[in-house]
Formats: structure tokens, sequence, C-alpha cells
């Protein structure tokens, strides 16, 4: 089936600062496609010249087969666009902004559909104002999803959100998904890459350096499970891995987050016991052993180095 | 032209006016608060008044007695009494303006500063008095007619002068502020990223000044005709055509400083940097009468005074649109040159 986006080699700066470096790029029918990265890795960049609102400074990007540059205007008919960071007339209701939005595209669903699909009917007359953060992201949704988009675009859709508005809103493009409708969406909450996309591109330095779907990536990059140990007493890092080095020499590709040791390994009950056997023998005592199930963050400290929260 | 999506920025224009309290207050209600101030407080003019002190260095005489007494009768004069360091000091106050001596009979002497207007008006009213007392007679027979010349009460004057101003901050504070505040939290990008026309919001703003100008428009014109019985003497739409003018050059200039800024206190300052000065030299609430020549002729060139001497030169003296071909000159510059500069420079975010 032919993808619905092709990017190729994107690039742009701004001055002196690269932020895309090189960036390629599909989205297929029905696919949901997840940029994750730390904040400043180049999504919103990415995402914004995937949108046309910034030209690149190189590469080329077709939507639904048709170049973004000459034909913007017939494309944008069929995209959904949901920005970061935007506020909408705050004292305007969801109706009239919704009503608003719609007349911008040749068709339209009814607006009271939009509202509904947003499960906002009770809100529809209600100034944005006067909206939670969870319903004004909702009202947002609908905003996207009014012309309903072959292609949707989402940035940081649940940024600020509490758990239970950011789980509705992830129901809300679930169901979306269902009508075989395409989401390309920018994330640095991983438990959202997981839960939403069928695949995930881990952007770093504006550059994609591992894609895959979610479950492949962790176990191609990290293997099902990541070793996880801590010791007792004040020992710091550079102490444990000189004492441990000589009997453990992968000891030094741990990931060190507070007091506590990540091992992203193959051989995770193997190196289990050797650090029993070890730690025993050289009078550490372990406080904390255990075993747990991989996920996206493990795939960027081993690709980066650097924790997701950190970068 | 009036699609589905224009027709819906418009309603947005409006919503966003009307449901802005403060908005509504500041177009609406503030020219006809200053309107009723301003009419009544001048309504009945007086005659100016002098601030005088009145110093006596040595004893009085019969004579400078008298004089005193005809000085401090007199109803234009307000009339103190001091040592010369307290005399001194009140007119650096700017209570008085000119400080009689009299020492000794037949004998005055006027302190002033001759750079101060004022002080050289109180100087010849005060002398003139002086030499009446002193027995000097007006040779010439004099017959005083009075007339009240149509449209010449200062109300006259000063509701053509309101609903310029009113035009002209309403459109650079509403226009620019609005367009800044869409841009800083990202609305301008997010209408970009539909296919919503970009002429179709710059549009929508024209339209929406319009109804906003309708608003203040109906709230001066409806108080100067119930209130002040205030008369348009030329032809009420070509009225009409030059407060819609001045309202269009005025979106214009807003348009224009609104095209990148992004942030509310530089907008804010901008517009305050364009609308004071012509607050004080565009003949708003006083005539221009008295400046200079050159700074005359030099705010002719300023919209609000086009359009504040426009609408006057209908309104007070009734000539028709074909004799106001420089204020309509100097408006249309204002309205197509930044128009045509906005449309370059104007950034969506």
């Amino acid at each position: 089936m032919e993808s619905l986006l092709i990017a190729r080699n994107l690039r742009k700066s701004f001055g002196s600062v690269t932020a895309v470096q090189d960036i390629s790029l599909e989205v297929k029918p029905g696919e949901c496609l997840a940029l994750l990265g730390p904040n400043g890795a180049g999504k919103t960049t990415t995402v914004e010249m995937l949108e046309g609102l910034i030209p690149p400074d190189q590469g080329s990007i077709s939507i639904f087969g048709k170049d973004l540059k000459k034909e913007r205007a017939t494309i944008m008919h069929d995209v959904g666009v949901m920005l970061q960071d935007t506020q909408l007339y705050k004292r305007m209701s969801v109706r009239e902004t919704l009503s608003l939005f719609a007349s911008f595209f040749k068709s339209s669903m009814p607006v009271d559909e939009a509202i509904a699909m947003v499960e906002l009917q009770d809100k529809a007359d209600t100034h944005l104002v006067k909206l939670s953060g969870g319903q004004k992201q909702r009202a947002y949704l609908a905003c996207a999803l009014v012309n309903n988009p072959r292609l949707l675009f989402l940035d940081e859709p649940t940024t600020g959100l509490d758990p239970q508005a950011r789980r509705m809103i992830w129901d809300l493009l679930l169901k979306h998904k269902t009508k075989d409708r395409s989401i390309l969406l920018t994330t640095h909450y991983m438990d959202e890459a997981e839960k939403l996309a069928d695949r995930i591109a881990v952007i770093d330095h504006g550059k994609i350096i591992a894609e895959g779907s979610p479950q492949s990536l962790i176990e191609t990059v990290c293997g099902k499970q990541i070793l996880c140990f801590r010791f007792a007493g004040e020992q710091t890092s550079d102490q444990i891995f000189s004492t441990l080095g000589k009997d453990l020499p992968w000891i030094k590709d741990s990931f060190v987050s507070g007091d506590t040791y990540e091992l992203v390994a193959s051989d995770q009950v193997n190196h289990m016991t050797e650090l029993l056997r070890v730690s025993d023998r050289t009078g550490l005592v372990l406080d904390q052993l255990e075993l747990r199930r991989s996920t996206l963050e493990d795939v960027f400290i081993k690709l980066t180095g650097r924790s997701m929260r950190d970068a | 032209m009036l699609n589905r999506s224009m027709v819906e920025q418009i309603k947005c224009r409006w919503r966003e006016f009307r449901r802005e309290p403060s908005a509504f207050f500041w177009v609406v209600f503030m020219p006809v608060i200053w309107m009723l101030a301003l009419g009544f407080a001048f309504s009945k003019p007086h005659p100016e008044t002098y601030g005088i002190g009145w110093h006596a260095p040595t004893k009085a005489t019969p004579w400078t007695s008298s004089l005193h007494d005809v000085l401090q009768k007199d109803p234009q004069l307000k009339f103190r009494e001091g040592d010369i360091e307290e005399l001194r000091t009140r007119m650096k106050r700017g209570e008085i303006a000119l400080i009689v001596t009299s020492s000794k009979d037949q004998a005055v002497s006027y302190t002033l500063d001759e750079k101060n207007p004022e002080a050289v008006r109180a100087e010849k009213y005060v002398d003139d008095a002086v030499q009446r007392f002193g027995g000097r007679q007006d040779t010439i027979q004099k017959d005083l007619q009075s007339i009240e010349v149509e449209g010449g009460r200062y109300v006259d004057f000063l509701i053509p002068g309101l609903l310029g101003l009113s035009i002209m901050t309403s459109s650079l504070f509403g226009v620019g502020m609005t367009i800044v505040s869409n841009r800083k939290e990202n609305l301008l990008k997010r209408y970009l990223a539909t296919p919503m026309r970009a002429y179709e919001y710059i549009v929508s703003h024209v339209c929406g000044r319009m109804m906003v100008l309708t608003a203040e428009f109906i709230a001066v014109m409806i108080t100067g005709f119930v209130i002040f019985h205030f008369k348009v003497y030329g032809n009420f739409l070509s009225y009409i055509f030059f407060a819609v003018l001045g309202a269009a050059a005025f979106t214009s200039i807003a348009l224009l400083c609104a095209a990148r800024t992004r942030s509310i206190p530089m907008i804010s300052g901008l517009t305050n940097l364009i609308s004071l000065p012509m607050m004080m030299l565009s003949g708003v609430f006083f005539s221009k009468n008295n400046f200079p020549d050159w700074l005359i002729t030099a705010t002719a060139y300023l919209p609000l005074t086009a359009l504040n001497d426009g609408l006057r030169r209908i309104a007070l003296e009734g000539q028709p649109l074909h004799s106001l071909g420089f204020e309509i000159a100097v408006l249309s510059f204002y309205l197509f040159v930044p128009a045509i500069i906005t449309q370059r420079l104007f950034k969506w975010f």
C-alpha cells in the first residue's frame, strides 16, 4: 500500500543550530507512527516541516502522493493538526470554536458529531476558558478531527495533563485509529508511544537513531528484560565499578540512575548469578536485585547513553 | 468573497469584542464619558482668569490702597498677597503668572516670565486695568454685537474630535493587541495549519473593525445629537465615509505594528508611541491654531489630524467630500502604504 506521507532527507537549521540533520520517514494508511525523543530532539521542527508550517532547508515531502510545497492548500483539506501549546479563543464556546474550524474545510462532519466524538456534549456551550486542561485538549482534538482527516498530526497531545485526562485522550485516539486513519504523533512519553504507536522512530539530536514497532525495538535493542540492582552502603559508582570491574567487566555498561544500576544484556540470568557471587566475595551487600520488563526508555538509554528525562 | 469561513471569522471577531467587557467599555462608554464631562464643563465659557501677586514693599498710600482694591475686586483676577519670596514660589508653582509691585504713587512694576504666554496676557489685562484706574480714557466709540455661530460651540468642536480619537484608539489597540496575542498563543500558527486563506483572517479584522466602528459611531453621535443637540451641517453619508476611511487607515497602521511583534508590552508601547503624540497634536480636545505655523503644517500630515479636520469640515462647515482632497489623500496614504508593507512583513508565528 502506498504511504500517505513520504519525507526524504529533511534538514533544518536555525542560525547556527541544526535542529533536524537528516530525517526520512513514511506513514502508511491506517498506521500510527510516533516520533519519540527528549525535548529539543527535533521532533516539533520535523512535524512542523511535515505540516508545511516551516520550509525544510533540504529534502522533499509528499503527502497523499502530492508535493507539499506545491499543493499544500489542497493537501490540508485532508489533514488534521493538533499543535503543542496552542490557546484558542478563550471566550468562545466549544461549539463556536468547532464551527469556526469546520468552516475552513471543503467537507467536515457536523459540529455536534465532533463534540460527541470527544465526549464534550455537556460542555458544548461552555467557553474554553472555563474548561479543565483535559477538556480543553479534547476540544482541540475535536478541531483536529472535524474534517475527518486521512492524516492526523499530534504534537505532544497529552503534555501537562493528569493521568486520567491522558488516558481519555488515548482512548479517543485509539477509537480514531480503528477508522483506518493515519496518525503521526510526537511525544516524549514512552507509555504514550507504546500505547498508541504501531511504529516508533526514536529521534535524538535531529536524527532518527532507531525505528520499528515498540516490541521489536525493545527486543532488538535491549532484550526482553533488564537487570536492576542496588547496593547497601554509601559507595559511589566509581568505587563499585573498581571493586567489581575486575571480575565483572560488564558492570561498567550499567546505567546509573541515583543509586540504582540497570543493565541491558542478553544473558541476564548468568549476569545475576555472577553478581551475587562476586559481591558476596568482595563484601558488598546487595539491597535490591531484580529482573524487569524492558521499556522504550531502556531503548533510548541503550542507544544514547542518556535517560530520556535527562536528555 | 463572503464564504462560510469568512462569515465564521467575522462572527469570531464580533464575539471577541462583545465578550471582552473592558473592550466594550473603552470603545462605547469612554468617548461618551469624555463628551459629557468636557461638553458640560465648557458649555458656558467663562472669561479667562489670571493669577496675580500683589507686592507692597513700602507702607500703603491712599493711591496704592485704591489700586490694590480695584485689582482685588476684579472677577478675572485671582489675587494673592505676600512678600516677594512667597510670590516667586507661587509663580514657580504656576499659581500666579504675574507679580505687581507698587511702592509709590503713580507707578507700578510688573515681574513676569515673558516666555509664558499666560503671563504676557495677564500683564496686558492688568496693565489695562491699571491705566484705566489711572484715568486713561478710550477715545473710540465701541459697539459690541454678540451672535452665535452655528456649530461654533466648544462641544461642536469636541464631538468630531472625540469620534476621531475613539476610532484611532480602538483600531490601534483592538487590532494590534488581538493579533499579537493570537500570535503569542500560537493561534495564528494553528490557523496556518488549516486550508484557511490568509487574507480571510486579515479581512475579518477589517470587517470586525467596521462593526466596532458602528458601535462607537452610534454611541458618540446619539449622545451628541440627544444631549448636546449636535448637528452635522454637511452630508451625513460623507461624514460616515470619513469615519470609515479613518478606521480603515488606523486598522492598516495597527496591522503593520502587529506584523511581526510577539510581545504584548512591545505592541502596547508601539501603539502608545503612535497614539500619544497624535492625541496631543491632532486637535482632539483643543484647536491647534495656537501651535507655531511649522507645527501646524507638520501635524497636518498625521492621520488623526486628517481625520479630525475632515470630520469637522463636513460636520461644522458643511463642506462636500471633493473639497477635502488633502485629508482624503493623507488617510489613503496611511491606508495603503502600511497595508502593502504588512503584506510583505507579516509573520504568522
